[in-house]
């Protein structure tokens, strides 16, 4: 389609009542619910422990989830997700674990966070006009490590 | 701006909100955490999901749930910012308008939001009458979409919500892995923002919009938001930095078609020159300004809602997002074929 404007003549159409211009899907209803906002992870130094979140499709649609940090540098050099990238079938849940591989030098609280990621719909207005809805949930971790670093003399 | 903008395409209303419902403590099951959900405010003035997934564009009875359907009427008559006819809401409580079929939208045109849903109140609205006829014609309210905020069963988290997108829609302009905010004058998308309805509405929490205009002779400004946009292949950290941050990479770019960069001040001291400003009322830490969260510079344009901190944290009430892209009287360069744009909605949690 043209879109210059010396030749505005038809720029977008909005025909409201054809399904062929208008296609919205998932955006009905929450798609994703964690059972708890935050996690804490408790550790000793040198340990692996790992905290966990029971993450729900309350969608009829499978849910495609990214999953990525999104903190401070923190604590990101050690700890990782179980998962990066997964499908949650419609009305299934499913844990993710938070895995904290923590170094011997490392004690006191630590905090970062994960950013769950997913498409919520797809706006489709005018045939050259297309929106995408994209939701991004941040759930705080807490990472508490026990014990005392002593730096070598 | 020299000239009005030309209103091209209103595309969506999305109403952000999770529910009430979800957020139950059921049994030994962990207080739910909801996302948003995106619905409508049904007739009792309460948040309802839709029955499926409906075409936003095109929202019928089916749609909204059964047992608030005797109450609904549905109008495809809306055409531009006029209707083609007035709905007959006798013994209604809730109306949806639709737009006409083929409706189209021309340069120096404008047309209402959609989805367009009404909701019957105890007050008289003028802006109702323009669409409805019938009995208490004169007392529905657009409500839009609806999104509902989570409530906590503690007092500990703090909520915000950001919207941002990954381009420019018409110029197809990307943003850059470390984010920008296009000129106010030539960005394509901008968005509103408002919380009403609910057992607890916030006002509170939504900013004052970012930037608006005051044209001759008109008494008072329309204040608007412009999108920030980010490169898809920004990792979230990047997305988190740029729109929560307070300096850097979230100012405007200025687009260099003009002279000088959108100015500043006050948004009750805005000239009635057409010309857009930013408003700095915006920066001024207040109660009724985002919660009395800081915002520092031209920082956070894409901050939405953000809850009180302590106990009134926990409250839960309705959003309201309406995003409208536009053509404005500039030289911005739009190409042809197929648009797309990414809208993200991105909730944070604090404790």
């Amino acid at each position: 389609m043209a879109m210059n404007r010396p030749t505005l003549k038809v720029l977008f159409q909005i025909a409201v009542v054809l399904a062929a211009i208008a296609i919205f899907t998932g955006v009905s209803s929450a798609s994703l619910m964690l059972r708890k906002p935050s996690v804490d992870i408790f550790a000793a130094q040198g340990d692996i422990s790992y905290g966990e979140v029971i993450l729900d499709n309350v969608s009829d649609k499978p849910l495609h989830i990214k999953a990525s940090f999104a903190g401070d540098a923190d604590c990101s050099s050690w700890v990782r997700l179980e998962s990066e990238e997964f499908v949650i079938p419609a009305g299934s849940s499913r844990s993710l674990k938070i895995i904290a591989d923590v170094p011997y030098d490392i004690s006191g609280d630590h905090s970062t966070a994960v950013v769950y990621s997913y498409q919520a719909g797809q706006l489709q207005g005018p045939d050259d006009l297309i929106l995408n809805i994209k939701m991004h949930i941040e759930m705080a971790v807490n990472v508490h490590v026990a014990g005392t670093f002593q730096a070598a003399n | 701006m020299k000239k009005s903008l030309t209103l091209l395409n209103i595309l969506s209303l999305i109403f952000l909100a999770a529910g009430p419902v979800m957020a139950q403590n059921t049994g030994g099951i962990d207080v739910g955490f909801p996302p948003f959900a995106v619905g409508y405010t049904n007739q009792s003035w309460q948040f309802a999901t839709f029955e499926a997934s409906p075409a936003l564009f095109n929202i019928s009875l089916n749609d909204i749930k059964s047992a608030d359907r005797t109450s609904a009427v549905v109008g495809n008559i809306l055409n531009g910012t006029v209707p083609s006819t007035r709905t007959d809401v006798t013994g209604k409580s809730l109306a949806v308008l639709n737009h006409i079929e083929g409706f189209k939208i021309y340069p120096n045109t404008a047309s209402s939001p959609f989805p367009s849903i009404w909701v019957k109140g105890g007050a008289s609205n003028p802006e109702s009458s323009v669409h409805f006829t019938g009995t208490d014609s004169d007392k529905f309210f657009q409500q839009g979409l609806t999104i509902q905020a989570p409530y906590y069963a503690t007092a500990e988290y703090q909520w915000t919500v950001y919207v941002f997108a990954d381009k420019d829609i018409l110029t197809q302009t990307d943003g850059t892995v470390s984010g920008k905010v296009l000129d106010p004058r030539v960005a394509t998308m901008r968005w509103f923002a408002w919380a009403a309805g609910g057992l607890s509405p916030d006002p509170n929490g939504i900013p004052k919009s970012a930037f608006g205009f005051r044209s001759p002779g008109q008494a008072s400004p329309n204040m608007f938001n412009i999108m920030p946009i980010i490169s898809n292949s920004a990792s979230m950290s990047q997305k988190k930095a740029f729109l929560t941050g307070t300096s850097g990479a979230s100012l405007p770019e200025l687009y260099s078609a003009y002279p000088q960069e959108v100015g500043g001040m006050s948004q009750a001291a805005f000239p009635a020159d057409g010309q857009i400003y930013y408003n700095t009322d915006r920066n001024t830490q207040a109660l009724d300004n985002a919660n009395n969260m800081a915002i520092n510079g031209r920082s956070q344009i894409g901050l939405v809602y953000a809850s009180p901190t302590g106990p009134r944290s926990r409250r839960n009430e309705l959003l309201h997002i309406q995003f409208i892209v536009l053509w404005p009287d500039a030289p911005i360069g739009v190409s042809a074929g197929q648009k797309s744009c990414d809208i993200n909605i991105y909730q944070r949690t604090t404790q």
